[in-house]
This record gives C-alpha cells, structure tokens and sequence, in this order.
C-alpha cells in the first residue's frame, strides 16, 4: 500500500494476546485513518453503556496515511476511548515522535482491550511485538519512566507513549505523554491507559514508507514548505498570552476577568527575554517546532521541560491570578512528568480557588493550604496531590470540577468552568470570543478549541458564508456555516495525520490536502468529497454521544458564560478573528440556541434532541450507523 | 564558488525530517535507515543532533578503506561511496570522527552524503529553523562549518554517555 501500512496490532491485555489484522479497504476509503477509522473502530468495538474505566473500553491508538512521508507537519498521533471524565466520546491526539516511529514499525492502529492483572509495557519492536512486565516502572514519572525503558531495552531511538502517577492513579484529566513533553491531553486518555494497567507503549520501527506519486509530492512539498515561512511561531502559541492580555481576552481567575497585571511574564517572548527559552522543540516531520524549551537553573522551582503552551499559561498562570514564569515553568514541568492534562489541572485549581475565597472550602478541605488566587507555593503542591490522589483536597480535584461541585454543593457549579457534558473548559473566555461560543457548545468532546480552531479573517469569512459579514457577531446562520466549514477541515486534518499548525498551508486548504492525499496515496479524491469525509467523521463521532445517552442539553456551555456578564471591558472589540464581545457580553442560552437550531439544521440534526435524521446519516454514508441506532431506539 | 553544508545544532528542533528528505531522494520511498544523515535525539533536553558527512579536506574513510571504495572529488567536495566495491566491512564507519557514516542494513554497503549532487534537499527544506545551511565556502564560513562540527561532535559524545 501506498502511505498507509496497511495493518492493525491488536493487544489483549486480559489474554495477553497480541495479532495483527489487514486495515480494512472500506474503512480507510470511507474514513481515511487516524480520527476517522479511530471512530468507527471504537464504535464497532464496544457496546453501548462501557464504563470508560472497565477492560471492555477500548483504547485505539492511530495514525493517519501521510505520517512518515516527506509532507511535514505529519506527527499526529489520535487516541480514541470514552471518556472517564465525560462519559462520552473521546478523541485526544498527540505531536511528539510515536505516530511516525508506529508507522514505520508496519501499523496504522493499535487496538487495545482487555486489562493486565499486573502492570505492563507493550513493546512493539517492527514484527516483534511483547507484552513485558512494568512493575519496577510504576511509581515513576513519565520522563523516568522513559529513561528506564530506554535503557532496558538498549536503543535510544525507541519512542514511548507513557503515564505518570495522575493515569496510574486514574485522575480524570490524565494524559498520556509520548517524548516526553507532548501530550494527548484531554478528558482521560491516561485514566483509561491506567485502568488497563498500561503503564507505556515502546516502539522501534525501522521499516519503510511508500508513496504512489513521488514526483508530484515533491513538487507539493516544496511549496508547502515555502508558505511555511510565513507562518508566526517564533515564540509558540504562547505567544498569544501578551496580546490576547492586552486585549482583555486572556481568562484569568477562573474566568472573572480578561487580563491580569504583569502578564507578559508568563508569555512565550518573556522567556526568550529573560533567558529561560533554550531552544525549540520539533514534532516528528515538523520543520516549524513551535514548543519551547525552558530552563529554571535555580532556585526552588529548578527544572526543564518543553513547553508551556498558551493553553498552559493560561490555566496554570492567568487563570489561578499567578503571573510568575518559574512557577508556571514548574507547574508545566509537573504535569507534563505526572501525566496531567495542563487545561483541566488549571481550571479545576481555580475553582477550589474561588470556591477557597468564598468559604464554600476551607482549609480543613484543602490539606491546610491557603488556597488563594495567586498563591503559586499553594498551586504547586494541589497539582502534585491531585496526581497522586492525595489528601482529601487532591481525591476532589483529581475527580474534575464537575464531579468536584457536585460533591461540595453549595451552588459552586455557578463557578466550575466546565459545561453539561463535564469538561475543563479550554482558555477562551466566549463571552468575549463569540464566535467560538457554538463551537464549544457544540464539540462532542467538551468545550475546547480542539474540533474547530476558528480564525477567519474577514475575506475567509466572506469565502465560507458567501456574503459580506458587516454585523458582528455575526447573524446565527453565519455562525453555523463558519463552524461547520472548521469542524470538517480539523476532521480531515486529524484523518490525516497533519497538525492544524500547518494553518492555511494545509489545514484549511482542503484542496491543498486533496493533493497531497492523492499523491501519496494514489487515491483520486476531490476536495469537496474529502471535505465529505470530514462531515462523515464528525456525525459519526456524534452519533457515538447519542449512543451513548446524549441529548441537547449536554450541548451548553459554563453557567458562568451563560449567566453572568463580563465585568470589564475589551480593547479592539468586534474585528475579526477576534475579539468578538457576546451580545450582553454573556452567551446567554437564547442566542446560543438560535445558533445551535442554525448549526443543527445545516448538519440535518433534529432540533428537539440533537440526534442526526437517518436521512443526514444515508447521505453520508452512514447507513450501518443508523440501523444501530434504530436497533436502541434513537433515530 | 564552492559550497559547502553548515549544520547549527542550536537551531535544530529535532524533528528528524532531513532523515525523512534524504532516504526519499535517493529511495524514493521513506525509510530512515537509508538516509545518509542521522539526527541523534535527546528528548529530556529537547536536543537533535543532525550528524553527516563533513567533507573533510583529507577525509579518515578515504585513507582508511581497505577496498579504496570511497573517494573524493576536489571540485564538488562530494565524498562517494562505489558501491561495487565497498564490501561493507565498517573501517569508515569507524574512522568518521563525526559520527557520519553509516551501513545500509540490506545492502550492506557504507552510506555517506553525496550532497544530492551538489544541491543539498536537507538544507534546501530546513528553511525555516536553517539548522543545516547550504553556503559558500569562504574562510568565515569554514572557519564557522569547523567550529559548530566541533560543538556538535562533543554534544553528541556528552549525550551517548548521559542516555
């Protein structure tokens, strides 16, 4: 085959059997590989009802048919499960180095199912593939972790996906980290690595990647590789912390306000500044490497790691009222070694925060830690109790805010940054980014940017709506239409295996795709029909929610968003991308739902429960979906 | 005006796509132990270490190759492997004081840069971090290729003793 391996590694852990099956020809031409196949996978291989955390969930790993070819930007790794934090669809994907190392080693996917009894390490070494004992590695940290793995088994090449202590312990924000520093983040993949007993997957492939057309991919490579020039990362998306501050965009404690004093300590250029960046760091195949890698040389909060990223700064700065670099560089070094998701850590700390501050906790709940907006000494130890579920303060957090305000009542859910399907939400504030509002309220995982990262200029805008957006926010119709267009390219993106970093290059470019896809794999396909596939995947992937007991009103956002208006004031309001302040300076549910019916009926979705019409599922081809969910009654 | 390749190690993020590039060249399908650049990573410190042939004025693999299998052309400063008459004993492998030789597992033959025949597509497609340039050989320029190959080889020999 031509780009894809043509193979998946199926692991049982509870049989310790290891086989490896032929990728299905139907599987890949209608979902492609990484998110896409991952979905139908999971649907195909779990029943309804799975709790996220038994053997019977699987955990699927994969990668897409362009990684481990010369298009660049291609490390992706996708890993798919239901989510222990939301009891709903999960896809998190990953840069670092393991989707390219998997590939060569002869696999698209790994399926894993089952549970060790002890834990284990799965060693997959080109066809040699071993289930070894890990049980001098649990305990440890992920670099640790992955210090010892390399040394036992004799090869630094080797490439490691691995938990810390927070999967081991099945936080419900665990990650599961590969090189290190990169993380497949959100909602629980690390949890559910943890429930199975998995304590790493090591890979070594030295196999070979074919592609059907090398001449025209080196013609599309060179250009590629042109207009990435072009592209700002000199300081990573951290970056974005000043300016978005600046704007009064940049949430911070826990969402109450939009900017905080000093700010510019915690971006991505102050630690280029004031001399902690060292260098930056590369994804597999990634000729930009947008991470960076600071340096603490000393002092009490000494260490390394790569990172943080906005996102980072944002929950473990902005957002808890800490403006301090060697803080954040630790806290960002903590998770990223215990294995825990940075976004939900963060949120989930500024709500004990605020609830602290109100008295709803006191410090008999928070292990005698004065646990105030800004008190960094304070932060630092709540991320190490809620790795290792300690003490009654790290078992409430470790839980996720809103199991978290469920259990310590007292309204504090008004607080818990989170929406109805349970997670984290992710660092824009929608009240003054309003064009995000339905897309987070919308995305199968939670309320992140992670299924439509929107930027549209105003000329994209026009390309995608077909008219002029002279109001904003825009008119709900627009809404829909721009985060439809978005939903469709990150599928295809994620499909592919490209980072969404490669911007218009690729990720928006779906004709650049269509190309590149045909001229690695041979397969002629339009960039409407891939754009098709994207559509395919993302009402898949929402039908596995229905399945799995979803109805509209898991479709929300935070209550504060919805309820109370932002105190402050935006600098530059209402220019596209952004800011764009909410009417009222709230989402509330009026408008969120108008936008919603907007985005429901273009998708062919019943407005009374959001569930997609059999006919939206026949015309996408999704037709063995819709008779499994006649079978239980919701279609 | 010869040119000639400047690897800044500082400036690689280690994302191993030169590796990726070079077996495509010459390949034509990807598999990185075909590719005559190897990048030796050091993930807890974010470090890549791209290490190549260096096209040494009197290069140790030409003197030490017991079949005369490689040698070099004083024009181009491209060091060739023939590859009838290699017979994959590992001398060169061994003399390269820049870790820049390596053996081709199936064929079994030594795998030394040949600069893509004089336009390097490493360099050409490292434009934007520009880890590894393609400039003209000027005293400056050598006198800097020389100093950032002699950083690189003692970065590499902390990293194979710390990993």
């Amino acid at each position: 085959m031509y780009g894809w391996c043509g193979r998946i590694l199926y692991v049982d852990l509870s049989r310790r059997k290891i086989s490896k099956k032929p990728l299905p020809k139907d599987l890949i031409s209608r979902f492609i590989g990484g998110r896409g196949v991952n979905a139908k996978l999971l649907w195909d291989l779990s029943k309804p009802g799975t709790d996220p955390l038994s053997p019977e969930n699987p955990l699927i790993v994969g990668t897409g048919p362009l990684t481990g070819t010369i298009v660049p930007l291609t490390g992706r790794t996708t890993v798919t499960t239901k989510s222990p934090a939301t009891g709903l669809y999960l896809k998190s994907s990953m840069g670092g180095h393991f989707a390219g190392e998997l590939k060569f080693a002869g696999y698209d996917h790994i399926i894993i199912l089952g549970k060790s009894e002890k834990p284990v390490t799965l060693w997959i070494n080109d066809e040699n593939v071993e289930i070894l004992d890990a049980s001098h590695l649990w305990g440890k940290d992920v670099r640790e972790t992955t210090r010892i793995l390399k040394k036992d088994l004799g090869d630094r090449d080797i490439r490691i996906a691995a938990i810390g202590p927070a999967g081991e312990n099945m936080v419900k924000f665990a990650s599961i980290m590969n090189s290190i520093y990169n993380a497949c983040a959100r909602a629980g993949t690390g949890a559910v690595m943890g429930s199975k007993n998995l304590k790493a997957i090591a890979v070594r492939g030295t196999g070979s990647i074919k592609v059907k057309n090398p001449d025209k991919l080196w013609s599309l490579v060179f250009e590629i590789a042109e207009k990435l020039k072009s592209r700002p990362f000199t300081y990573g998306t951290s970056h974005l912390i000043a300016e978005f501050n600046e704007k009064h965009i940049l949430p911070s404690y826990n969402f109450t306000k939009g900017s905080i004093e000093g700010g510019y300590k915690i971006s991505g250029k102050y630690f280029a500044e004031a001399g902690y960046l060292r260098r930056k760091h590369g994804c597999f195949s990634c000729i930009i490497g947008c991470h960076l890698y600071n340096v603490v040389e000393k002092g009490p909060y000494a260490g390394y790691a790569v990172g943080p990223e906005y996102e980072t700064a944002f929950a473990l700065g902005s957002n808890t009222g800490i403006a301090d670099t060697e803080i954040l560089l630790k806290a960002n070094e903590l998770c990223n070694i215990y294995g825990l998701d940075t976004i939900s850590t963060g949120v989930t700390i500024a709500w004990a925060m605020e609830s602290y501050e109100r008295g709803v906790l006191t410090k008999e709940d928070t292990n005698g830690l004065d646990l105030k907006f800004g008190n960094g000494e304070a932060m630092i130890k709540a991320i190490r109790m809620i790795a290792f579920r300690e003490g009654k303060l790290g078992n409430l957090l470790a839980e996720g805010v809103k199991r978290a305000s469920k259990k310590v009542g007292k309204d504090s859910y008004k607080w818990a940054i989170c929406n109805s399907k349970g997670l984290e939400n992710s660092g824009v504030d929608t009240r003054t980014w309003s064009s995000r509002a339905l897309t987070y309220s919308v995305n199968s995982r939670g309320p992140d940017h992670l299924f439509h990262e929107i930027w549209p200029t105003p000329e994209l805008a026009k390309e995608i709506t077909g008219v002029e957006i002279t109001t904003l926010p825009p008119p709900p119709w627009a809404d829909a239409k721009i985060a439809k267009w978005y939903g469709d390219h990150f599928a295809v993106t994620d499909a592919l295996g490209i980072c969404k970093f490669s911007g218009e290059t690729m990720y928006t470019n779906a004709k650049a795709m269509s190309e590149l896809y045909s001229a690695v794999t041979g397969v002629e396909i339009s960039p409407e029909d891939l754009l098709l596939i994207g559509t395919r995947i993302y009402n898949l992937e929402r039908c596995y929610n229905v399945r799995e007991g979803f109805t509209r009103e898991l479709d929300d956002l935070p209550w504060r968003f919805m309820h109370e208006s932002i105190s402050w004031k935006v600098k530059s309001a209402n220019t596209l991308p952004y800011p764009i302040v909410a009417k009222g300076g709230v989402n509330s549910p009026e408008d969120l739902k108008k936008a919603q019916d907007e985005f429901y009926k273009l998708q062919g979705w019943r407005l009374d429960n959001g569930w997609p019409r059999r006919e939206t599922l026949v015309k996408l081809g999704l037709e063995d979906i819709a008779e499994d969910l006649e079978k239980i009654g919701k279609l | 005006m010869k040119k000639v390749l400047i690897v800044d190690y500082e400036k690689c993020n280690g994302c191993t796509y030169c590796m990726l590039v070079c077996s495509m060249k010459h390949e034509d399908y990807v598999q990185r132990s075909k590719s005559r650049i190897k990048v030796y990573k050091y993930e807890e410190e974010a470090l890549g270490l791209p290490m190549l042939c260096e096209q040494c004025d009197e290069p140790p693999c030409v003197e030490a190759c017991p079949s005369n299998a490689i040698s070099k052309d004083p024009k181009l400063g491209i060091v060739s492997v023939n590859q009838d008459a290699c017979n994959g004993c590992g001398v060169c492998v061994n003399v390269c004081p820049y870790y820049g030789v390596r053996i081709d597992p199936e064929t079994g033959k030594a795998l030394i840069c040949d600069l893509c025949g004089g336009d390097p597509l490493c360099a050409k497609l490292c434009t934007i971090r520009e880890a590894i340039m393609w400039v003209e050989a000027t005293p400056s320029t050598l006198e800097r290729k020389r100093k950032l190959a002699e950083a690189r080889i003692n970065e590499l020999k902390r990293i194979l003793e710390v990993s």
